[in-house]
């Protein structure tokens, strides 16, 4: 069995969006950077349109829970914005501390994601060298959704991280970890290291758009499964369209989906076209 | 004419009792027994109070201390209850409709031990069933369908908002104060600057189109609230479906292992209902545990601490019915408490901090008590006699059954309560309950008086020897020869102060039992002998001698003035006793006797400064009579006379010494002297016959012990009245001084016989006419009580003789 094709991440990147509903996925971040001795760096985004919305003459604002109709100030929504950084800060400080881990918070708003600099330049795979890992980004399932989010959310991907982690906020703790997997040992490797740190079920889904691709994957799955001695289930998903494998994904209860960049890139491509 | 008696011989001094004559070697042979039965007082009195099986029939067993009536009646009752069946247990648990009040459920005995496990194993599994079920498949999918119902309707209202909204080139944008609206331009919100650059026509268009969507959103978020309770109810109700299906499973096996204790089921249904009530708190609380987040300990957590079961009567390992000494009868301890524990600085309660007192404990069953432990503990008694008017144990606390404020507190219900009480006391404090409290005598309407002492007879003493063998073995000390239990026999005829009876102070001859095996453990033998049990009994009188040894002391250097020898008129050597404790001696006092012209009167001294009791007084008065009746006859007593213990700073009561003044008197009044070589005790009545009084081997060994301090001159001796002859069980130091002629002692019967010895000269019986001999005792006395009248009727025409007690 060869070397996986990178050391697991050191790094975790979770940015935390206004929806203070979202925060809970700090707990999961901070266990996971545990269990991966990583850190996590926390990345608050501004949304910048509330900001523009706020300067126009006439936008107002509709509360959550009551529905009453207020002014919408700039000033106001940066204060608002400063607050919830702050807040933010103090929530990941406590959860990072309460494990142990090391952790950084930024604050950057929403047009400015791609120039976050990334930790790690090297994006190049050397035959049988470990390249150097460039982190995990953690994201909210719901960060998903919004299409003018979805650029953002892609060059971050991109610029940031070797593999992505999804996870629904509204539920409890995760009850299983689920690979999408396309071949990447590395990512299998982190999966299985997830599921055991966390003492939750491995589920590997295969996904190939043709069967001996798909049966190609699985046969290398259940050979680096037996190799490192790792129980998982597996799962082959039916050729499907993007849209599918979205859905399919979304129906996952209580799962950490680890997903890699091309994955992140197909969801958030369907989604913006959804949404179009 | 009475000569005087004859001294008593050694022999009559003291019983003996023959080794021989008990026909064992050592305790080891003989059965033990725990008490002397046949027809005994207390024994039957006991018996009928355990047989009937009345609330008002409780016992209340009296006796002096130290003659072991608690262990005999705790034997008794132990009898009794071994042959009776283990009651049944009693559990406190949570009351669901009022908390305040928690209820008693009833099991038969050893059930209750087996119920709270069964529940406690029930809350433990609830738990996980709970957990098990609520994250089952089918559950889950409800839920998310539910969940998934309301997020689909407001998503769709909101993406219809959206979708709307982007069709006008419209953002509907989430900021931190809420929703709003904003004109798009190439997918990014409007700047103020191009805004400015639409015309007012366009600005109209764009901000009439944010109006109407505001208004449709506000429409929309009115009725979310009303969405998601909808959403809450069918969630709570999938809940309890869901929680009832798990829980019943649970709740059915409990029904089949109690559903034949009555009120179980009830209670258990009532669990079951609260259970599936609040299933979302127990599976939040279940998470947090299995979180170690915070969540409680089981015991500790409110929720399901209402699950448990407060076992507060155990009798799981009881066979019979239980006999329950309460040493230290308070109220709580009793009839039990409700106790609190801190939390956040309140003081909070629940059925499970409810404590059994010795009523639920010995609940059909016995419960003895020390009455007056009881009387001294606050509201004890009360609360005893309140429980048991009513038949039922009702916990109260203290502060609140003396009309204090208190904290957050339970009212457990009752439990009925069918005991049998044993109230263990002297006989005083009996007479007094009896007499004070009119409900004492309606709840302890048998009273089981112990004898302190008995009979000694062939049969009595065979039992006795018995008893001492069981005191022996019950002590765990090594047997007694034959011979130390002859000596202790002996010591307790002493106690019991009379030759012809045995004592019952069975705790005490169990001390001197002890004391002597600690004598034969020293010197490295195996059995108690009885030079053992008369180093015992030396030194348990050593210890407590000092005081004896300082009076003696004073009396022998002459600072307290006692002669033993020689002639003195108008003083007598009176005996009194002196109780320190346990410990009880004799002293010889002075009495002395000065006469004087008067109207008859003899006046007490001790009386007149209040040092005399009113015993003493009678005694003195008696005297008065005697010499009226014996010489006031024919001419009027003109005399007055004063009665004094010298060196007496104490109080004086008893009339023990009256015989002793009446000779002082006479002696004061003829002017013959009196031997002091003898001391006297005994009373006297107005005939001059002497009368028995008490602790005579004390007074006579007071007096030989000063004697004997001094030398023995062989004329020493002590007067005693003749009834208190068989009284007698003298130290041997004394015997062998009757034996060797060196101390004698006298039974006298009358006052007569007295004089004889003390002045060796007869008394003189009085002729026809009322004349004793002139040469006689009394002829003396009488010739002068004449000198007194003749000279007083010289003086008649100043003072008038009827007129009473001139000289006060």
């Amino acid at each position: 069995m060869p070397p996986p094709a990178r050391p697991l991440p050191r790094r975790i990147l979770v940015p935390i969006p206004v929806d203070e509903a979202s925060w809970d996925a700090l707990t999961l971040a901070a266990s996971m950077a545990k269990a991966l001795r990583a850190e996590i760096r926390g990345l608050f985004v501004e949304d910048l349109d509330a900001l523009a919305a706020a300067s126009l003459p006439f936008t107002r604002v509709i509360a959550f829970q009551s529905g009453r109709l207020g002014a919408l100030e700039v000033t106001q929504v940066e204060a608002a914005f400063r607050a919830q950084a702050s807040r933010a800060r103090q929530r990941l400080g406590a959860f990072c501390e309460r494990q142990a881990v090391a952790w950084s918070f930024e604050v950057a708003n929403r047009q400015a994601l791609t120039a976050v600099e990334p930790e790690e330049a090297a994006d190049t795979n050397d035959a049988g060298r470990a390249a150097p890992a460039r982190g995990l980004l953690l994201l909210d399932r719901r960060a998903l959704r919004p299409a003018r989010q979805a650029t953002a959310l892609l060059r971050l991907a991109q610029s940031h991280s070797d593999a992505v982690a999804i996870w629904d906020t509204m539920a409890r703790s995760p009850m299983q970890v689920v690979l999408v997997y396309r071949g990447d040992s590395a990512n299998l490797e982190l999966a299985a290291h997830l599921a055991q740190a966390m003492d939750i079920p491995l589920r590997i889904l295969v996904n190939e758009a043709s069967p001996d691709a798909t049966a190609n994957l699985v046969h290398g799955a259940r050979e680096w499964l037996d190799t490192h001695r790792v129980h998982a289930t597996l799962q082959e998903l039916a050729k499907t369209d993007p849209a599918r494998f979205r859905q399919s994904l979304a129906s996952l209860e209580r799962a950490l989906i680890v997903i890699e960049r091309v994955d992140l890139m197909t969801i958030l491509a369907d989604a913006a076209a959804t949404t179009g | 004419m009475p000569s005087a008696p004859p001294p008593l011989s050694a022999e009559q001094l003291r019983w003996r009792c023959d080794p021989a004559s008990l026909g064992f070697s050592t305790t080891h042979d003989l059965e033990p027994l725990v008490s002397l039965d046949g027809e005994r007082r207390w024994l039957q009195a006991i018996e009928f109070g355990i047989a009937v099986r009345r609330h008002e029939y409780n016992i209340f067993a009296i006796g002096p201390q130290g003659i072991g009536k608690e262990y005999l009646t705790q034997h008794l009752l132990q009898r009794q209850a071994s042959q009776e069946p283990a009651p049944d247990d009693w559990c406190y648990v949570y009351n669901f409709t009022q908390p305040h009040i928690p209820n008693v459920l009833r099991l038969p005995s050893g059930r209750g031990r087996a119920f709270k496990a069964d529940v406690e194993q029930l809350v433990s599994d609830l738990k996980e069933v709970l957990t098990a079920t609520f994250e089952g498949e089918e559950y889950r999918s409800r839920r998310q369908l539910l969940e998934q119902e309301l997020k689909d309707r407001q998503e769709q209202v909101f993406g219809d908002i959206e979708r709307e909204a982007q069709q006008q080139s419209i953002a509907f944008l989430r900021t931190p104060m809420g929703f709003s609206f904003a004109p798009l331009k190439d997918g990014a919100v409007m700047q103020p600057q191009a805004y400015q650059a639409l015309s007012e026509e366009e600005r109209s268009k764009i901000e009439s189109a944010i109006k109407a969507l505001q208004t449709k959103l506000q429409e929309v978020l009115q009725e979310l609230p009303l969405w998601t309770k909808q959403t809450q109810d069918k969630i709570r109700e999938l809940n309890q479906e869901t929680a009832n299906f798990a829980v019943a499973g649970l709740i059915e096996r409990l029904q089949q292992t109690y559903g034949d204790v009555p009120e179980i089921p009830e209670h258990i249904e009532a669990l079951k209902a609260d259970m599936v009530a609040n299933a979302d708190a127990i599976l939040t609380m279940a998470a947090q545990m299995a979180q170690g987040g915070g969540g409680e300990p089981a015991a500790q957590n409110p929720m399901l601490r209402r699950y448990g079961v407060n076992l507060l009567v155990d009798n799981a390992d009881l066979a019979h019915a239980p006999v329950i000494h309460e040493d230290n009868p308070t109220y709580d301890r009793l009839i039990g408490r409700v106790e609190h524990r801190s939390e956040m600085g309140a003081l909070i309660t629940d059925f499970n901090l409810i404590r059994p007192g010795a009523l639920h404990k010995a609940n059909q069953g016995y419960l003895v008590i020390d009455a007056r432990r009881l009387l001294t503990r606050p509201m004890a008694y009360e609360g005893l006699k309140q429980a048991l008017r009513g038949s039922i144990i009702e916990i109260e606390p203290l502060a609140q059954l003396y009309g204090l404020p208190t904290t957050v507190t339970l009212q457990p219900e009752c439990i009925p309560l069918n005991v049998k009480v044993v109230l263990l006391g002297d006989r005083m404090l009996y007479y007094m309950l009896s007499q004070m409290d009119p409900e004492f005598s309606e709840l302890f309407k048998v009273v089981a008086d112990f004898d302190d002492e008995v009979d000694r007879t062939d049969q009595t003493l065979k039992g006795y020897v018995r008893v001492i063998a069981g005191v022996a073995a019950n002590a765990e000390i090594h047997p007694v020869t034959a011979d130390g239990v002859a000596r202790l026999c002996e010591y307790s005829a002493r106690l019991a102060g009379d030759e012809g009876k045995l004592s019952m102070r069975t705790e005490t001859l169990r001390d001197v039992l002890i004391e002597a095996d600690y004598w034969t453990r020293r010197d490295g033998r195996d059995q108690i002998a009885v030079e053992d049990v008369a180093q015992a009994l030396e030194k348990r009188e050593f210890r407590v001698d000092r005081i004896r040894a300082r009076t003696k002391e004073e009396i022998t250097k002459g600072t307290i003035r006692i002669d033993t020898e020689g002639s003195q008129t108008g003083q007598m050597n009176g005996l009194s006793v002196l109780q320190i404790g346990d410990f009880a001696f004799g002293r010889p006092s002075r009495i002395s006797a000065q006469v004087r012209l008067g109207a008859g009167n003899v006046v007490d001294i001790e009386r007149e400064v209040k040092l005399g009791g009113p015993l003493h007084s009678k005694g003195v008065m008696i005297l008065s009579g005697y010499l009226g009746a014996k010489f006031g006859t024919k001419t009027p007593l003109s005399l007055s006379a004063t009665l004094v213990f010298e060196q007496s700073y104490g109080g004086v009561d008893g009339d023990s010494a009256s015989a002793a003044e009446l000779i002082t008197l006479l002696s004061a009044i003829s002017g013959i002297p009196l031997s002091q070589a003898f001391a006297m005790t005994g009373s006297v009545d107005q005939m001059g016959r002497v009368q028995a009084i008490g602790g005579v081997n004390q007074k006579i060994e007071g007096f030989f012990d000063v004697c004997d301090a001094r030398g023995l001159s062989g004329e020493q001796g002590v007067l005693i009245p003749a009834t208190n002859t068989r009284h007698l069980m003298l130290h041997d130091r004394v015997i062998d001084a009757v034996k060797a002629d060196r101390f004698r002692i006298h039974s006298i019967e009358t006052i007569d016989q007295a004089i004889a010895i003390l002045t060796g000269m007869e008394p003189g019986e009085a002729d026809a006419e009322g004349n004793y001999p002139p040469d006689s005792f009394y002829g003396t006395v009488a010739a002068k009580l004449k000198e007194f009248a003749d000279v007083r009727q010289r003086f008649a025409p100043m003072q008038p003789a009827d007129k009473p007690r001139e000289d006060e």
